[in-house]
């Protein structure tokens, strides 16, 4: 595996990788830029207020800390208005005011009407600069994300339990480990002032993008923003290294959730990066494999269009948000990645088969490899399909701060030039270079995890049973599925309760030579 | 199933016909609508929106979860929106995906109440592509009993990836209760049983197919980056030989509710514990006045500036979260505000507090400055969100489906000005009564003692 690069400006050196001497910096200390103006013939102006600094800035024992100081920023109101007084100031105007928590970066989005911009904008930047940190709403806003995470996340949302925990498992102990929202002790373990030194080492000018776009978007505008957060501390805390994740060895985790279906997230830690010479035929490898959503992909059309196993099956070359459309979310920006494969939940009968089919369907399309067909669709699909990323205002902008992140000028309309030019082989040698089925480590959230687990350590074969006719050739290929070998043994899996995940940064998979019984 | 803040009422129109009969602009739409009708009475509304390269490609067909009036067929016309993906002899399913996929576009399909709508986003210059490709779709579609029966179990786990979620028990519970013969009983998704037993309806879908997938039930929306009198005439000359009669469906007439109804749900894990309180009123298919007013009333009443959000979110800390939906219907639907409770002793004074707004209102009618600000936001966030091509045609469709008048939407918005303190404070007591009312409440199961423990009411 490529070295775990990345230095980024932080609050603090983390010491989780001390035996690790620190990479060479991507980032220069200073921001390649300290706004971003794009201009656009809508009548609204998109803003995005771009803060190099995210989860992996939060203490040890204290993580939430820096998105818990984001929220409160943005809504819990201003030296001037409380957050009452705040939130009836935004409503009439139709305003958005909202926060991108990551674990790099953290991102506000305002969206405003033209024709109120000069109302929005000292809210928006009197939230930034002077927030009002209000132990009541510091009180409500922890208490919310607390909820989200012990009630939501581990007990009402299967799927994004399945990915949180994928997140877990790739990375105990590291601060992509846990959810960017923070753990239960860390929270609960947070000061207000805790948030207020937060905000002064982190939200800082140093660490600033402005980004603005819309037909009022302007230098002027720009200005008058920054003159709003002049007050903010011109440089923040001293630089925090990523340290490379570890791997402890466990290749599944089961967690034991009461379910009719099982969520399956698959992954594994890589140093692929949107910056590298074969990122784009990559691309175009995976969005065959499995372009999220959309029917095109290899994965849908055998698990769900020939099985009737799921909803959906998809794969991902870098962590995915999924927002309001189908189309990745922007800012989301990390120097670590992985490659992660989304399986819908199936009916628990059927959960073995549906690992293992989706394990031999990617290790076929490898050695097989992709037809020229194949290639020449995805890559015309992909030319096109970017385009609507970029239709919104808010998007487009959000795209354009990611290449100032990854420093990628213009890389979906870069991407979209070099398309004719990648051949077939390019494609499948990208693919056979980064994606490796037997790499992947399983993240399954499942009622009966113990007896599952047992189920998959005896051998035995999936034998999957349909209620209706199948093609004989999807038979036969059933027949090879059935029986497809996984790596798994006890000492490699692991059992935990949905209790047992996101309590602390670590839930303790390192050295784990003996599985939870 | 979906539900919809910002919806549209309205009067049931005339269709544009052929010349078109373009809207010209002033209503809040800022864009002409050219609206025409080809001879086998499909609708076809384009809106040109100025460069961007981009177009959506909407059809709309008015048939939803509404329709499904036959005992044990219920999440029927959501399954059908399946199907309609697999395919034709011209292009059977892998074909049909790889046609889009090759032309950049973004397809899917989603299943209300009153519609189904399948939806293609992407460049322009594929619009013949998705032409050739849908109009191909909505006119010989051709699936196997295997493909058919293969679908069911898609549906199926659609139906699991949902029911973790309590939002959707929530849901279920409220159309369940609060309507007795109405086909909006059932969600959009329909009862598990039925779902469960899909696989056995190969001969049922081909009715449903010939019943309401004709032209004078569907229409086309196409906004964004395109020439409209290219595109209606390969769209004239796609669908011209498309024929079919609409059948007639009675739906049952929802009884006068006479007193008030309640149900408890105990969820099987963990959650946070919900209320919702829902009052049976006019839809947009039958009141737009009565629309407008609802599109507003909720923010009022529930509103991130509203009284009641400032008490019981900001100082009392006793809800995390307060809302309201009033989903655009062809029928008399319901009005609802959602409080989600901090813990379950907080339940009853949510109720309460709830309760005593609406009397208030009811009393000395809404606050004008609160009423004007509701307004506002309505006015601007509906602005907003025609941003992109698909946006404008997603809301356009959609606020059509209630009246089939694509006109809808601008109706919509004037009624919503014109709205009166004196509107709110009557609507309010006509429809805000105790018998007209049902409530919902979801409680964690770890504090459910005795013989609900860990039980869900709801479908399993």
């Amino acid at each position: 595996m490529k070295r775990a690069l990345v230095a980024l400006l932080g609050t603090l050196l983390l010491p989780a990788c001390a035996h690790a001497p620190p990479s060479p910096p991507r980032w220069a200390s200073k921001m390649p830029a300290d706004r971003l103006i794009l201009s656009s013939e809508k009548p609204l102006v998109s803003f995005r207020l771009f803060f190099l600094a995210g989860s992996m800035n939060d203490p040890p024992g204290k993580e939430g800390l820096t998105a818990l100081t984001a929220q409160l920023m943005a809504q819990g109101g201003t030296e001037s208005l409380s957050g009452a007084e705040f939130q009836a100031a935004l409503f009439p105007l139709a305003a958005e005011l909202s926060v991108e928590a990551g674990a790099e970066t953290t991102v506000f989005v305002g969206r405003v009407h033209q024709d109120l911009l000069d109302k929005f904008v000292p809210l928006l930047t009197e939230a930034i600069a002077h927030p009002r940190f209000d132990p009541k709403e510091f009180e409500r806003l922890r208490g919310d994300a607390l909820d989200d995470i012990q009630v939501r996340l581990r007990h009402n949302d299967d799927e994004a339990l399945g990915k949180a925990a994928l997140q877990a498992l790739l990375y105990d102990g590291h601060p992509f480990g846990f959810p960017t929202e923070g753990t239960v002790a860390g929270l609960k373990a947070i000061t207000l002032d805790d948030v207020k030194s937060q905000w002064k080492a982190l939200f800082t000018r140093d660490r600033l993008i402005i980004g603005l776009i819309g037909k009022l978007a302007s230098s002027e505008l720009a200005g008058r923003v920054s003159d709003g957060l002049a007050s903010l501390p011109a440089y923040g805390a001293p630089l925090a290294y990523l340290p490379e994740p570890t791997d402890d060895g466990v290749k599944a985790l089961l967690v034991e959730k009461t379910t009719d279906s099982t969520a399956l997230s698959l992954g594994y830690t890589y140093g692929v990066l949107r910056s590298d010479a074969d990122f784009a035929a990559l691309w175009v490898g995976n969005s065959a494999l499995g372009e999220h959503r959309q029917l095109g992909g290899t994965l849908f059309h055998q698990l769900r269009e020939l099985r009737g196993l799921n909803y959906g099956d998809y794969t991902y070359l870098e962590h995915f948000v999924q927002g309001d459309d189908t189309y990745p979310e922007p800012n989301r920006d990390r120097h670590l990645q992985d490659f992660s494969v989304w399986i819908r939940p199936v009916v628990n009968d059927n959960r073995g088969f549906a690992l293992r089919a989706a394990l031999y369907e990617i290790g076929k399309l490898l050695k097989e490899g992709l037809t020229p067909e194949q290639v020449g669709r995805s890559k015309a699909f992909l030319k096109s399909y970017t385009l609507a990323w970029q239709a919104a205002d808010s998007r487009r902008l959000g795209y354009s701060l990611d290449d100032l992140f990854y420093g990628t000028p213009d890389f979906l309309e870069g991407f979209r030039e070099k398309l004719p030019s990648i051949t077939t082989d390019q494609v499948n040698a990208a693919l056979r270079a980064h994606i490796d089925p037997r790499r992947l480590r399983y993240a399954i959230v499942t009622e009966g995890a113990k007896a599952f687990r047992d189920e998959l350590l005896s051998g035995k074969p999936a034998a999957i049973k349909y209620d209706s006719p199948k093609a004989p050739e999807v038979l036969a290929q059933d027949a090879l599925i059935d029986v497809f070998p996984l790596p798994l043994e006890d000492a490699n899996t692991k059992l935990l309760s949905t209790e047992q995940l996101f309590e602390t940064r670590a839930i303790g998979l390192k050295g784990a030579g003996a599985p939870g019984r | 199933m979906l539900t919809g803040l910002l919806l549209a009422a309205a009067v049931s129109a005339s269709d544009g016909g052929v010349p078109p009969a373009a809207t010209a602009p002033g209503g809040l739409i800022p864009y002409p609508l050219d609206v025409r009708t080809l001879k086998n009475g499909l609708r076809v509304v384009m809106v040109p929106t100025g460069p961007g390269g981009l177009a959506a490609y909407f059809t709309l067909v008015r048939v939803g979860s509404r329709n499904e009036v036959e005992e044990g067929r219920t999440g029927f016309a959501h399954f059908f929106e399946h199907m309609m993906f697999r395919g034709t002899e011209a292009y059977p399913a892998d074909k049909y995906g790889q046609a889009l996929q090759a032309a950049g576009v973004n397809n899917n399909a989603e299943t209300d109440d009153d519609f189904t709508l399948y939806t293609n986003y992407g460049p322009s210059d594929a619009l013949p592509t998705v032409i050739a490709v849908e109009a191909d779709r909505f006119q010989h579609l051709k699936y196997s009993v295997e493909g058919f029966q293969t679908e069911a179990k898609a549906v199926l786990g659609e139906y699991n990836k949902d029911v973790a979620d309590p939002e959707f028990e929530l849901d279920e519970q409220m159309h369940k209760t609060a309507f007795l013969k109405s086909t909006y009983r059932h969600t959009t998704m329909g009862f598990a049983k039925d779902i469960k037993r899909m696989p056995e309806e190969y001969d049922y879908s081909l009715q449903f197919l010939k019943r309401w997938y004709v032209p004078g039930n569907t229409t086309i929306f196409v906004v964004g980056d395109f020439q409209p009198a290219q595109v209606f005439a390969q769209i004239e000359k796609a669908y011209g030989g498309w024929s079919g009669k609409l059948s007639t469906v009675k739906i049952p007439k929802e009884p006068e509710q006479r007193k008030k109804s309640s149900v408890d749900v105990h969820w099987t894990t963990q959650t946070l514990p919900r209320v919702a309180m829902a009052f049976h009123a006019p839809s947009l298919g039958t009141d737009l006045k009565a629309a407008a007013i609802q599109n507003l009333l909720g923010p009022y009443l529930l509103g991130p500036a509203s009284a009641l959000y400032r008490s019981l979110v900001l100082d009392r800390h006793l809800a995390v979260n307060l809302s309201s939906w009033y989903g655009d219907h062809r029928e008399p639907y319901l009005f609802t505000l959602v409080a989600t409770a901090k813990d379950e002793t907080a339940l009853p004074q949510i109720e309460d507090a709830i309760d005593q707004a609406i009397a208030a209102l009811q009393k000395t009618g809404p606050d004008a400055k609160l009423l004007a600000d509701v307004k506002s936001n309505q006015r601007y966030g509906l602005l907003m969100s025609f941003e992109t091509p698909a946006a404008l045609a997603g809301a356009l469709a959609m606020s059509s489906s209630s009246t089939g008048d694509p006109r809808t939407l601008d109706q919509l918005a004037k009624a919503m000005a014109a709205v009166t303190p004196d509107d709110v404070q009557a609507f309010a007591k006509k429809v805000l009564v105790p018998k007209n009312e049902t409530v919902v409440v979801v409680r964690p199961a770890a504090t459910v003692a005795g013989d609900g423990a860990g039980k869900k009411g709801g479908q399993r």
